[in-house]
């Protein structure tokens, strides 16, 4: 009696060594398999992401927007610098009744360009950048726009630059012009 | 990087909204302030007869210094001269 419980407890050991021995091996698999995921997870999810913000436009890129109310102190000089340069391009300075926002506008192809703004002045927007087709002449363009809220701090700037509503050039720019404005 | 664009030799400002007097206040302002020699292209086929600064070849060099650490990598190419006119 007392060898025959001895022979099973034997046999139960190494039935259960071999279910041991059969389960590290399947741990291990998993293990490796795991590993090996979470090694091609940050390339993966890089690509997808870079892939997706290139597709979709009006990603949430901002995090901090929408100051109540700014004064024309709180810009930082480089922004200024910036805004004289832009306003002698392409920027639209607009005033509504009383206050004034800018708006940023080009061809889609240089949607690179107009992010690259729009990272810069995304504190002074609620909207994302967006894409819209206009029809000129019978052909379609795209373009990419964004504008600021409205401010009395860029009141300053609509004075500067327009003249009976007509873009002019202040005839101080002479003190107004940096080399990163002339970069704009 | 808006409106400017490299030309054969010099760097062209696309000034087409502004008259002739703001052109020229505006290259005076870079002649005093950056040293830059400029001069004024109006473009007499067109019919509302843009003036275009136009920064000579010599300042190139001393504009290209100023400007590039501002230019984003996709404008790198307004930065590139044409060089000079082949012939066809």
């Amino acid at each position: 009696m007392s060898l025959y419980t001895n022979l099973s407890k034997v046999l139960c050991d190494k039935h259960l060594f071999f279910l041991g021995a059969k389960l590290a091996l399947f741990g291990w698999a998993v293990l490796i398999t795991a590993v090996l995921l979470l090694l091609s997870l940050p390339v993966l999810a890089g690509r997808f992401i870079r892939y997706s913000a290139h597709r979709v436009v009006s990603i949430a890129i901002s995090l901090h927007k929408e100051p109540k109310s700014i004064t024309f102190d709180d810009i930082p000089s480089e922004l200024k610098d910036i805004i004289i340069g832009l306003a002698l391009g392409d920027l639209y300075i607009r005033k509504r009744n009383k206050n004034t926002c800018l708006c940023f506008k080009q061809g889609v192809v240089h949607q690179e360009y107009i992010l690259h703004l729009y990272t810069l002045f995304q504190e002074y927007c609620k909207m994302s950048p967006r894409i819209k087709d206009a029809v000129v002449q019978g052909k379609t363009h795209q373009s990419i726009y964004f504008d600021t809220l409205t401010y009395a701090a860029f009141n300053y700037y609509h004075e500067l630059f327009y003249k009976d509503n007509k873009k002019i050039v202040p005839l101080n720019i002479q003190d107004l012009l940096t080399p990163i404005g002339l970069a704009y | 990087m808006d409106d400017g664009n490299a030309d054969r030799s010099g760097f062209i400002i696309n000034t087409n909204s502004f008259t002739l007097e703001q052109v020229e206040l505006l290259a005076k302002a870079l002649k005093n302030k950056f040293d830059l020699n400029c001069s004024i292209h109006t473009r007499n086929d067109k019919v509302i007869r843009p003036h275009l600064l136009y920064i000579r070849a010599d300042s190139w060099e001393k504009f290209k210094s100023l400007v590039e650490p501002h230019v984003i990598p996709h404008f790198t190419y307004k930065l590139t001269l044409r060089g000079p006119q082949k012939k066809k």
